[in-house]
């Protein structure tokens, strides 16, 4: 019994270390007063916290992965709710078949999936820039989409849609106040999930890139040819800011399932 | 509206799902006013009933009235009968006030007029606070009457409920049906209730329509569904009946002379309530209530005399199940009021009045 | 918002939309479907095809006025060209090694937090392993960087513990490229085995308990076996991520053992002309990749199921 009572935990809290040490050592070097990344750290200074939010190919990289993960979210829920509403719909074999063309982006592997983006794109006459790569990550982020909805969905008690109706309501009302109210938590959640995706996603932006870089794309090109602890600072900022962000979709998918499933079961408790 | 028209008429619907006939040509007219309860077994087809009524879904053929005139085109949001569910599909997102006010507003029902409208019908289901409460934090009994309180709201010409007591306990149950029952006197509305339960559908209706595989077996009134079944079927299926293969002896102008449990016994033509009388060398079927056996010896001259040796009893509550083995070996099994007194392994005399039974032609499916 | 929606049916495209949608079954299906499959068919089917079409052309684009021509000769090229056969080759022996690697490492944490640990801390130890899910590929790729460089934290740490020998050479070799990698890999392992593990009935380990089976033979025999689906749901997609993986091996690794996924970002850099080969290697690439996934699926399939009796 040695094993369930020393040897697992310290092994999982070794593990533990081993996911955050390397992420607060990246923290901690963006406090190193020097131009190079190095320890030891003997002079120590917040400069880099400041200063780096001053560098401006640093400033317009993070505006432009911004407004990308804005537009190409907007884009996977325009399309990636009625999609999902089309899979809820379909049965059978043609259910999977959907479904499995729907994940295909998510299953190949990436660089393969962002060469063809870029090749179509050439052919449809799509300029490398902001909208190929936006477009890109819509493709990239609706498979999560159209799943989290689709799950939602299928948790739904279809006689909320028959009461409504039944109660007079049309179709775009049935829509507005039922069912769109009734998805909210999963399109919430699917929201941030496309963000964060699209602010993260390297190899698409860096094939469907233009001349301007997105954050990521800066961050290797640095990478590859020299950075200093600011570089450092900037990283912890946005790792901190995706860390809440995630964390927080995952509550808003995870809590509201609880009460909606709750809900749907009714227990029936006497007065 | 004509008060003549009857509120809910269908006329010939017939609905199928691919191979399977859910309804097979069913005509049934509901007058204004009458708590109707559609009772069978599940997937004899009163749930499809209500959502053709409702327009959920559209017939294979024939015709859905309400109030005289042709709905069955009508798109279901534009009709004028309101459901309650069994699951209620209460709006969870919306407080109850919303829930119950929601069909008013989708007639474009003032706001203030809403308000008024709900509470009036809050105090009808005496739940009077809980207009800002949430689906999720009532109990199911306070749930049921919210989707009552939603479906009466905008002022339906019929409200249909699809077994909306189904998810209650029995205590609970007992409590809403009268409830219910006081609702529907109250408001005068036409009630069409389904149900599988036969003792909530005896308590409830003025009348009940016993369906089976897609067709109606029998409409008529709780006493005359229990006394006077059209079919084994709605005998076995409404309380319990001891059904009696008989063969038809003998009939005359006022008498049916049946052979049953090795003797004859004389019955008036008028017990039988199958459509087609039975005539001599047919095989008839006699339905017996329990309540209608009693221990003892009865008058020779009409009653039904059954005596033997009692092998075997079992107690079922209100019933009792007696084996009784007669003089020739005879085994007859019946099943009786528990108020009568019986004991294993020793003599009984049981007898039946011909007024307690009815007769149907032919011989009964087993079920 | 209501009021406004019922004030709005009076206007004409409010109404239309709903005529629309009420017409009949096959108007409302369209409604919903034409937007979805316009998207699968520009975003998911139509890229790939071109793709395909493209790696049997001889050059693309096409010059004005250029007549394409079709040939197999970047397929076949592929075979005679030592330098990228091998680099497909090493590429899929490290994804298989760092596939493995992950789920040894992976293992007993999914266990622990599915099993092991007290109930009242489940959630709570699963929340802090998730989160450092969000954390994108390059930074992580920098975190190591700063990790294991001649004067990073590791040899630092051992200066300071005055081991002979520091700096060791930890950085841009297949050693800090596959802790990289583990590191990356190793969320998309422990989810689906957190939750296949966690489906273990708990009476089940406490019925072998009771039957005499030791700590030892319990996982063996029960958790390994149960776990299986996890197992594979995990290694298939380690293994996916890994063979596509192009900034990490880029960033980390060394200069002579260049990954496939860099390759084809080489040839596909240089001029146009080279797309069609590009193209061909990644298809080369995909289908290699399917097919080894698939097998292994089908494998481990077979494997569950022998296990059973």
């Amino acid at each position: 019994m040695h094993l369930q009572r020393l040897v697992l935990p310290t092994y999982f809290w070794l593990f533990v270390l081993y996911l955050f040490t390397p992420l607060m050592v990246i923290a901690v070097m963006g406090f190193r007063d020097s131009n190079f990344v190095a320890f030891p750290i003997n002079k120590w200074t917040t400069d880099w916290y400041h200063e780096i939010l001053f560098d401006r190919d640093i400033q317009s990289s993070l505006w432009l992965s911004l407004r990308i993960a804005v537009v190409s979210t907007a884009i996977s829920i325009v399309v990636g709710l009625p999609t999902a509403f089309l899979v809820a719909r379909t049965k059978g074999v043609l259910r999977g078949a959907l479904i499995s063309i729907l994940l295909l982006p998510a299953f190949l592997p990436v660089i393969v999936s962002a060469i063809s983006l870029r090749i179509f794109a050439g052919k449809i006459g799509l300029e490398t820039g902001m909208l190929a790569i936006a477009l890109g990550h819509a493709v990239a982020s609706m498979p999560f989409v159209v799943i989290m909805v689709l799950t939602r969905i299928d948790s739904m008690n279809r006689n909320l849609v028959d009461a409504a109706q039944n109660l007079g309501a049309d179709p775009i009302i049935v829509l507005t106040r039922i069912v769109l109210p009734y998805l909210s938590p999963a399109l919430f959640g699917a929201f941030l999930f496309s963000m964060l995706l699209s602010f993260e996603d390297f190899v698409r932006s860096f094939f469907l890139g233009g001349f301007d870089q997105t954050f990521p794309v800066l961050l290797y090109s640095r990478l590859r040819f020299g950075f200093d602890p600011g570089l450092a600072a900037v990283s912890t900022i946005v790792l901190i800011a995706t860390t809440c962000l995630g964390l927080f979709a995952e509550r808003i998918l995870r809590g509201r399932r609880a009460r909606s499933s709750q809900q749907k079961k009714g227990s029936p408790t006497n007065d | 509206m004509t008060n003549s028209a009857p509120a809910i008429e269908l006329k010939n619907l017939s609905k199928s799902f691919g191979a399977m006939q859910a309804l097979n040509n069913l005509s049934l007219r509901i007058e204004q006013g009458v708590f109707l309860t559609l009772l069978g077994p599940s997937g004899c087809g009163k749930s499809t009933i209500l959502r053709l009524i409702a327009g959920f879904m559209a017939p294979s053929n024939g015709k859905v009235l309400v109030g005289g005139h042709d709905i069955t085109r009508t798109p279901a949001h534009t009709r004028p009968v309101k459901m309650v569910f069994q699951d209620y599909a209460l709006f969870p997102h919306m407080n109850i006030a919303a829930n119950i006010g929601f069909g008013c507003e989708m007639l474009g029902m003032p706001r203030g007029q809403i308000v008024r409208r709900c509470n009036e019908l809050l105090d009808l289901i005496r739940l009077p606070d809980i207009a800002s409460r949430y689906p999720d934090e009532l109990s199911g009994g306070q749930r049921q009457r919210v989707a009552l309180a939603r479906a009466l709201a905008p002022d339906p010409e019929a409200l249909l409920l699809d077994e909306p007591l189904g998810a209650l306990d029995l205590r609970l149950r007992r409590q809403m049906q009268q409830e219910l029952r006081a609702i529907q006197r109250t408001t005068g509305k036409t009630f069409v209730f389904v149900t599988h339960d036969q003792e909530e559908a005896m308590s409830m209706s003025d009348t009940i329509v016993v369906m089976k595989d897609g067709s109606i077996e029998q409409i008529d009134s709780p006493e005359a569904i229990y006394q006077r079944p059209a079919s084994a079927f709605v005998a076995s299926f409404v309380g319990s009946a001891n059904l009696v293969p008989a063969k038809v002896r003998g009939r005359d102008a006022e008498t049916l002379t049946l052979y049953l449990y090795g003797q004859e016994w004389r019955v008036p033509l008028e017990r039988v309530t199958s459509p087609v009388t039975p005539d001599v060398g047919d095989s008839a079927t006699v339905v017996i209530r329990p309540d209608a056996f009693h221990i003892g010896i009865g008058r020779a001259d009409i009653d039904l005399q059954l005596s033997g040796h009692l092998e075997e009893r079992t107690y079922l509550g209100s019933r009792q199940n007696l084996k009784l083995r007669a003089a020739d070996g005879e085994v007859a099994q019946i099943e009786l009021s528990a108020t009568e007194v019986a004991s294993e392994g020793e003599a009984l005399d049981v007898h039946c009045n011909t007024e307690r039974v009815a007769i149907l032609a032919g011989a009964a499916d087993p079920i | 918002m209501t009021r406004f929606l019922v004030y709005s049916r009076r206007f004409a495209l409010y109404r239309g939309f709903n005529t629309l949608y009420m017409t009949s079954p096959a108007t409302r299906f369209l409604m919903v479907a034409l937007l979805p499959l316009v998207w699968i068919l520009l975003a998911n089917v139509a890229p790939l095809a071109q793709m395909v079409e493209i790696s049997f052309r001889d050059t693309y684009p096409l010059q004005p006025g250029e007549e394409g021509s079709y040939s197999l000769q970047h397929y076949a090229g592929f075979f005679e060209k030592p330098l990228y056969f091998r680099a497909f080759l090493r590429s899929f022996v490290f994804a298989t090694l760092v596939t493995f690697a992950t789920l040894v490492v992976v293992f007993p944490v999914a266990f622990y937090i599915s099993k092991a640990a007290p109930k009242s801390q489940r959630a709570r130890l699963l929340l802090l392993v998730v989160a450092p899910f969000w954390v994108s590929e390059i930074i992580r790729s920098f975190a190591w960087i700063v990790m294991l460089a001649n004067r990073g934290a590791v040899n630092s740490f051992f200066g300071w513990f005055g081991m002979p020998g520091v700096p060791y050479e930890l950085l841009y070799n297949n050693f800090s490229l596959s802790i990289g990698v583990i590191y990356l890999a190793s969320l998309y392992m422990l989810l689906p085995l957190y939750s296949a593990i966690e489906r273990i009935d708990d009476n089940l380990l406490e019925a072998a308990a009771n039957l005499g089976a030791s700590t030892r033979r319990r996982i063996t025999r029960i958790i390994l076996p149960l776990s299986l689906p996890g197992i594979v749901a995990g290694c298939t997609l380690v293994f996916l991520l890994t063979v596509g993986l192009f900034a990490m091996p880029v960033l980390l690794g060394g200069p002579s053992n260049t990954l496939f996924p860099a390759i084809i970002a080489q040839i596909f850099h240089k001029a146009g002309a080279s797309w069609p080969q590009g193209s061909a290697y990644s298809i080369l690439l995909t289908i290699a990749a399917l097919i080894y996934v698939g097998l292994f699926i089908a494998l481990a399939g077979r494997r569950g199921r022998g296990a059973k009796p």
